[in-house]
């Protein structure tokens, strides 16, 4: 049976009042497995810092429920219960001021059970952390190394990453996606990672959730979501214009294009069934996904507007 | 206050400040010097040296709040012994020659002294309420925005132990700084003038009741007003004559026997509580109150202001309000003690307020 780190229902979180209502989290649902790297994708203001805020008990749901391994953290002491239990890179990589060093050993004696100071040393060394730099002359790459130093260091069930590679250099990145697969999911530890750098989430994470507008498009198992979508050139006549394995279809000169999003094999046997000739099949890369997914819910969107 | 005093108030106040700087360019730059001496040396790896055993007051706390609350006391062990420090030149600068001097009446030198030292610490109360609205805005704005917020509500401990931890060392230091800063005060006014408020009829023109002239004739003389007062160290009533230009003379003398210092004190400590607390409840406004949160943090911060400028002019206060909040800001009759429960109660649900609201997460 599967077990799930993070868990939402129906979440909704709304900022604001009257007419000037914003609608940050839509009804959503997320299942996070435990032992996954989950990357939560989604564009600007799609509602994924507003999750995860509600996840670190900063935040209270308007309605629906959130729950991290089980237990509320909106509520006290169930939230400090599950605060002991997750790591967190927060989006504004704010920290307690100080210098790196000061701010390690700040965070290492609130995880005393947990904390090892080999990991911290480490990621300090992969990351060339500078430690005794005061933190405003740090850059915000070094800023957020130092806050990813903490969080990863105090080797939680549950390390949770708002964008956290901003500001990395290549290097920099490179060195964290190894400690991230290497020493936190070695662990069977879970990692939730939110970002829109998609190539990032590709190398690293199993699972997926995307998000637009506060809704989940969707979710699932990272190979999964490949093998479902597929873009298709066919040409024929008496193509189907819908059909709920078909996402978008883009009709060109002498050919229509569909992208598939679910069953692409049944899909190409139906069309060839019916006498169409299928010119091209490919698989989407995981940007690819996200863009047509984005699309057509935009478009869906504009259409009930 | 003369312009040499007042030069010397400020100068006073703003050089640790001043030090603070210094000794800390001094430092940075011994330490680049000394960088440039040894070359490139790696710096030390992340060594940390293991927590310190807990004091009697941290043994009751588990590590990570023990951790935390040291932080928050180191801070404010800074910012107290600096509020110390202003509290302490505040109170002592009316010691100084040209502050006992400075109404230019003919006095003796204890009552111009003990009036003098009376005055400064009434005019502390509204020096009290910035400090203490400093203090809370300090205290409470890095546990409720947003941003910087976010590091510090994420790590295992409850919402309401954040705010007490913080809340607690900042009072306390304040309340500790204004206790230290008037005995020091004291301190310094016995080592400079010795026990002035025993010696204020001495060198005064008194004679024992008995043998005062009738008061009908005293009501026709030159010698106006007439002061009864119980003298200590004499036995028996006395009557004062204080010369035929003498009603300032008069009316500081009454204010100096009237000026309780005990409830001067209390006052100081019952305003900086008012006002902490009432900033307190300001800073965590949240939600839709968030926008009006500056506007009302700088009304308040006015309103200290005006009652410190009525406390340097005088009787700009309403003396119901005043004696209501248990404001004791100029030399004079003492309200009683019991209305120091009402800035005291006060506090203390403003201090809950802000708690309740500084636990709510976002909303």
């Amino acid at each position: 049976m599967t077990t799930f780190a993070l868990q939402t229902h129906s979440l909704v979180k709304t900022y604001g009042l009257g007419r000037k209502q914003i609608r940050a989290v839509d009804g959503l649902s997320l299942n996070v497995p435990e032992g996954s790297i989950y990357g939560l994708l989604g564009r600007n203001s799609a509602g994924k810092t507003t999750t995860i805020r509600m996840a670190m008990g900063l935040a209270r749901p308007t309605s629906g429920s959130i729950e991290v391994f089980g237990l509320n953290p909106a509520k006290d002491p169930e939230r400090v219960t599950v605060l002991q239990q997750v790591g967190y890179v927060p989006e504004g990589k704010a920290s307690a001021g100080g210098t790196a060093r000061k701010l390690l050993e700040l965070n290492r004696s609130f995880y005393p059970d947990t904390w090892s100071d080999d990991l911290a040393r480490k990621v300090v060394r992969r990351l060339e952390l500078p430690l005794d730099t005061p933190s405003i002359k740090l850059s915000l790459g070094n800023k957020t190394k130092a806050i990813l130093a903490c969080a990863i260091a105090q080797r939680s069930r549950l390390l949770i990453l708002d964008e956290p590679t901003t500001g990395l250099d290549p290097v920099a990145l490179d060195a964290l996606l190894r400690l991230l697969v290497e020493d936190c999911t070695a662990e069977g530890r879970t990692i939730f990672l939110s970002s829109h750098q998609l190539a990032e989430i590709e190398q690293i994470a199993d699972h997926i959730g995307i998000m637009d507008r506060g809704k989940i498009l969707l979710e699932g198992p990272l190979d999964d979501i490949r093998a479902n979508f597929r873009r298709l050139t066919v040409t024929g006549s008496a193509l189907p214009t819908s059909s709920p394995s078909i996402l978008s279809t883009k009709r060109e000169t002498h050919a229509t294009q569909y992208v598939i999003q679910r069953d692409p094999e049944a899909f190409t046997e139906d069309l060839i069934r019916n006498g169409a000739t299928i010119v091209d099949s490919s698989p989407l890369s995981l940007n690819e996904i996200f863009l047509e997914l984005c699309r057509t819910a935009e478009s869906r969107d504009e259409v009930l507007v | 206050m003369s312009f040499s005093s007042q030069l010397i108030l400020v100068f006073a106040i703003f050089a640790p400040i001043f030090i603070f700087i210094i000794v800390s360019n001094l430092k940075v730059r011994r330490k680049n010097r000394q960088q440039e001496l040894e070359g490139d040396v790696p710096p030390p790896p992340f060594e940390p040296a293991s927590e310190p055993p807990p004091g009697i007051f941290l043994r009751r706390f588990n590590q990570a709040q023990r951790v935390y609350l040291r932080a928050q006391r180191a801070t404010a062990r800074f910012g107290g012994l600096y509020a110390a420090w202003i509290f302490f030149v505040l109170l002592s600068c009316g010691l100084l020659p040209q502050s006992v001097d400075r109404y230019g009446i003919d006095q003796s030198l204890p009552q111009r002294v003990w009036f003098s030292y009376l005055s400064d610490f009434a005019t502390v109360g509204g020096v009290c309420g910035i400090i203490a609205l400093v203090t809370s805005f300090i205290a409470l704005s890095n546990l409720v925005s947003i941003s910087s917020a976010s590091f510090i509500r994420t790590r295992p401990l409850t919402l309401r132990f954040l705010f007490w931890a913080r809340i607690g060392p900042a009072l306390a230091s304040l309340l500790a700084a204004l206790i230290i800063a008037a005995a020091c005060s004291f301190l310094l006014l016995l080592a400079l003038y010795g026990p002035v408020w025993k010696h204020l009829f001495e060198n005064s023109n008194s004679v024992p009741v008995a043998l005062a002239p009738p008061v009908q004739h005293i009501a026709h003389s030159n010698f106006a007003p007439v002061i009864l007062s119980t003298s200590v160290q004499h036995a028996g009533t006395k009557m004062v004559f204080l010369g035929s230009h003498g009603h300032i003379q008069a009316m500081h003398l009454v204010a100096s026997l009237q000026t309780s210092p005990l409830r001067l004190f209390l006052s100081g400590i019952t305003t900086t509580l008012l006002i902490f607390s009432i900033v307190a409840v300001l800073i965590t406004l949240r939600g839709h109150f968030q926008r009006i949160k500056l506007i009302t943090i700088m009304f308040v911060w006015c309103l200290v202001l005006f009652f410190e400028a009525s406390v340097m002019i005088g009787g700009l206060t309403s003396p119901r309000l005043a004696r209501t909040l248990f404001l004791y800001a100029s030399p004079g009759s003492p309200p009683p003690y019991a209305f120091a429960l009402i800035p005291l109660l006060l506090s203390i649900a403003f201090l809950c307020l802000a708690q309740f609201q500084a636990t709510r997460l976002e909303t």
